[in-house]
């Protein structure tokens, strides 16, 4: 069957649900990125330059997913105060806005305190509360998805795992790609030049271990799909089958296939592996590979949603006999 | 026999009785429709539907091709409404005799429903400012809105009332093959059941004439 896309207006017609997606699991993960070089500090007082880098950058990915977020709207000011606003706590929406706002204050609290330098110890405690709110945070990106209910292309049961995980992946690497392009200039570049072999070596195993578990859960998706594509619809038209076709053959598999799984997530991975056995050009390495999970995190947000467009069409298309009555 | 294309027959002149109490329905049958656009043109002109809105479409399914079907959907005003279910703020409501409507007052555009309803029924202005998308207009069941019924508010903002006028939507009421029914639920069952039993003798036995069996 053809696949059909019966909505007039996407939210990926301008960009900015994607955007949202992509820079709120980015916000989410380069937070726990900071919080983790902040406990590493111990063995290499380089992650405390990661730490800062990844906090800093967390806040305009927090506030730039906000703002895209609100500009989606057909009344941007009511999104932006949305606690007076919002009053359906059945919808995905109103978490997601609760979400976004109350990891907002740990996000930027936690930066000012490295930026000032002063309260290590209130620093790392609000860096521990603010992880559970980072990931609620990043879960709710996917869950504004799922919560729709209807598309069977964002299933409840992939997408949250999915997301946190891409976006402690892009969180790694632009905290990554950062390091490599700033170091040279920062005051503590003697220091980090001593220790920069040892923190390409971590990102690059970090980089590897998210990859890994993104290839499993990329995989149960497709499983996922072509298992229900396996199963006779009540409405006579198998609207998995449909969208596992337009996904791994359809107008979505170039963007799949090539950006998502080729460049988003093998070529760093084989890269990983090279880097690890050569031990030669880690920085150039590391750099193509950090800014190859970058466009892949982007990617994966734009590729979601457009594979939600497709939709089922309800009416019974098998009704000669068994024509429903909706509703 | 019983005539249940009254439901829908603009001659009938009335909705059902204790309309207020009923649960209004569409039904669509696929394999009555033949793509005339009728009830897009008359959705459109009878309530002012603005530019690259459409309240109701008929989506072409495998065109060119076997099982070619035609599809029209207007607003199916489900009864558990997923639309209803994911807006945040509450501007979608069910009336008391099943409409779904939307306040346009309280929509703040966000284009979740769209991404809920089963059959892309929400509809957004296009061409505003920054690519904004305003908020959301469907179908009304030709049953206005949220506001004094029929109003001059209303009409503008909503179209027309033509259940408050005790008549059916519009786009039903036109359908020259009754592919769209619309009414009383307890009514539109009727039909679907008759049509049901009706086809149900067998493919050889599909016409015009078994399709209407009271002519």
């Amino acid at each position: 069957m053809t696949p059909i896309i019966v909505m007039q207006s996407k939210w990926s017609d301008y960009g900015f649900v994607p955007l949202y997606l992509f820079l709120g699991g980015l916000a989410a993960g380069l937070f726990i990125v900071a919080v983790c070089a902040d406990f590493a500090q111990a063995k290499s007082k380089g992650y405390a330059t990661v730490a800062k880098l990844a906090a800093y950058t967390a806040i305009p990915a927090w506030a730039l997913a906000g703002l895209f977020i609100a500009i989606h709207l057909g009344r941007p000011w009511r999104g932006v105060f949305f606690p007076w606003y919002f009053s359906n706590y059945g919808s995905w929406m109103v978490f997601g806005g609760w979400a976004l706002l109350l990891s907002g204050p740990f996000i930027v609290v936690y930066a000012a305190l490295w930026y000032f330098g002063i309260y290590p110890k209130v620093r790392r405690v609000i860096g521990i509360i603010g992880i559970p709110f980072a990931i609620w945070f990043a879960i709710n990106t996917a869950m504004l998805l799922s919560g729709s209910q209807t598309v069977p292309f964002w299933p409840r049961s992939v997408l949250p795992v999915l997301f946190v995980n891409s976006g402690v992946l892009t969180g790694v690497a632009v905290a990554g790609l950062l390091l490599l392009l700033t170091y040279r200039y920062l005051p503590a570049v003697a220091e980090l030049k001593q220790s920069m072999g040892q923190i390409i070596l971590a990102g690059t195993v970090a980089v590897l271990v998210f990859e890994l578990i993104e290839i499993l859960i990329l995989a149960f998706f497709l499983n996922y799909l072509s298992a229900l594509a396996a199963t006779p619809s009540r409405m006579g038209v198998n609207m998995s089958a449909v969208v596992f076709d337009y996904l791994v053959r359809g107008p979505l598999a170039v963007w799949f296939w090539v950006g998502l799984v080729g460049a988003g997530i093998l070529i760093p991975l084989v890269l990983g592996v090279v880097e690890l056995i050569v031990r030669r050009w880690e920085e150039q390495l590391a750099g193509v590979k950090f800014a190859l999970l970058i466009v892949g995190g982007l990617l994966l947000r734009f590729i979601i949603v457009w594979g939600g467009e497709v939709k089922p069409i309800m009416p019974p298309l098998s009704g000669l006999l068994n024509p429903a009555l909706f509703g | 026999m019983a005539k249940p294309l009254m439901v829908t027959d603009p001659s009938a002149g009335a909705a059902p009785a204790k309309a207020q109490a009923a649960r209004m329905k569409f039904y669509v049958d696929v394999k009555r429709c033949i793509e005339c656009g009728g009830c897009e043109v008359a959705c459109k002109n009878e309530n002012n539907v603005p530019m690259g809105i459409a309240r109701i479409r008929v989506v072409t399914v495998n065109e060119g091709q076997t099982g070619e079907t035609n599809v029209p959907i207007p607003c199916m005003h489900c009864t558990n409404a997923p639309c209803i279910s994911v807006c945040p703020v509450d501007a979608l409501f069910t009336r008391a005799d099943g409409i779904v409507h939307v306040n346009k007052e309280t929509c703040i555009g966000c284009g979740y429903c769209g991404y809920a309803c089963p059959f892309g029924v929400p509809q957004y202005p296009s061409g505003l400012a920054f690519g904004q998308r305003g908020v959301m207009d469907k179908c009304t069941f030709c049953a206005g809105g949220p506001e004094k019924p029929l109003s001059d508010r209303e009409r503008l903002m909503y179209g027309s009332n033509r259940v408050a006028e005790g008549k059916l939507p519009l786009c039903a009421s036109v359908c020259a093959t009754k592919a769209l029914v619309a009414g009383d639920a307890v009514e539109v069952e009727k039909v679907v059941r008759q049509r049901v039993a009706t086809r149900g003798y067998g493919e050889s036995n599909w016409g015009w004439s078994t399709a209407y069996p009271t002519g």
